[in-house]
């Protein structure tokens, strides 16, 4: 079955939508201490978040294929923001780092476990989000169609 | 009826997730904003006119003091964790080889705190006299036999000054994680004369 335009909107606003709580849960885990809310490096709090948030990717996403896509994409671009919000004090106020090359590669050591929980509680999400957009489509199906409407 | 629905999602459900994908926006802003502030106050922060003096006092007493001021330009306050200064002579020729003669030390619990936007003035002093006197002329002595002419103000006093403290409430318990608390810490060190 050909991917229709529909299904690549769904894709692309569900990637955009659901990468803002990847960045704000990366750059939390990084900097606890300066984040608001913080979570304290909580990897429970980081794994009911991230399923949460492959819901709407779950409900905007006909198709599997595309939700688990989707998965991907945000986590990837959320972790991409993060970084960038990681760089802010740096390339936008000037701010100077004592020992460059060790400061990034800290982000990239002591945050990439996050992305097996993105992808992983994401998966889990998307899963839950169709099943529900399944479960709608039928109870709305039945609204409209079923004995009691006819009545 | 179904409600209205955009790509096959119902829009009430997109709405509710664009929701919360701003809250988390606005959660990441606020927090990137706290971290450049922080960052930039952890830079700005410094100390001012360091003084060194050397006096003698009308009974022959040899006073010692630093002066300097700690200037806080950033919107946070400073728990201050340490303040300590000291002043020695390097007789690198004698023994002690270290003369140590006065120091000033102030610890966290005394609950020091520099004010946003505020600057602190310090001053710090001692008297030396009776033996740590003679060590100090003796050591005098000993040099401008050498072809140094020092005097009691003259003399080359060791200065180390080190002021540490937090900023605000950043400060943390993680362990593991050093960088957190190097983030939000001030330290700023001064020395003369140490050898540096």
């Amino acid at each position: 079955m050909a991917v229709e335009r529909e299904d690549l909107y769904g894709f692309v606003t569900s990637a955009l939508i659901c990468a803002t709580p990847v960045a704000y849960l990366t750059f939390e885990f990084m900097l606890p201490n300066v984040s608001f809310p913080n979570f304290g490096k909580n990897l429970l709090i980081t794994m009911l978040v991230s399923v949460l948030t492959g819901v709407p990717a779950g409900l905007m996403n006909k198709r599997t294929s595309m939700g688990i896509a989707s998965v991907l994409v945000y986590s990837l671009v959320g972790y991409l923001v993060a970084f960038v919000f990681y760089m802010v004090p740096f390339v936008a106020y000037g701010a100077s780092l004592t020992i460059p090359g060790l400061y990034y590669a800290a982000f990239l050591r002591f945050t990439i476990i996050l992305m097996f929980l993105f992808i992983f509680g994401g998966i889990i999400g998307v899963v839950g989000g169709q099943y529900l957009r399944e479960s709608t489509g039928r109870e709305e199906t039945k609204l409209m169609w079923g004995d009691e409407r006819k009545e | 009826m179904p409600g209205k629905k955009w790509f096959g999602a119902s829009r009430t459900v997109i709405v509710m997730a664009l929701a919360y994908s701003l809250l988390f926006l606005a959660f990441s802003i606020a927090s990137a904003v706290t971290y450049s502030t922080v960052t930039i106050a952890g830079q700005s922060i410094t100390y001012e006119n360091p003084e060194r003096i050397a006096q003698v006092l009308g009974n022959g007493t040899l006073f010692l003091g630093f002066n300097t001021s700690i200037v806080n330009p950033s919107p946070y306050s400073i728990h201050v964790t340490s303040i300590n200064w000291y002043t020695e002579l390097i007789n690198a020729t004698g023994s002690p080889t270290l003369i140590v003669l006065t120091s000033s030390y102030t610890a966290e619990n005394v609950g020091v705190l520099v004010p946003a936007g505020a600057d602190m003035n310090l001053s710090f002093k001692g008297y030396i006299s009776g033996t740590l006197l003679a060590r100090v002329n003796g050591f005098i002595n000993y040099s401008n036999e050498h072809g140094a002419s020092y005097t009691l103000t003259t003399a080359p006093y060791a200065h180390s000054f080190e002021f540490r403290g937090w900023l605000d409430d950043f400060k943390h318990d993680y362990l593991r994680e050093a960088y957190l608390n190097g983030l939000v810490s001030i330290d700023l060190v001064y020395t003369y004369g140490m050898g540096e």
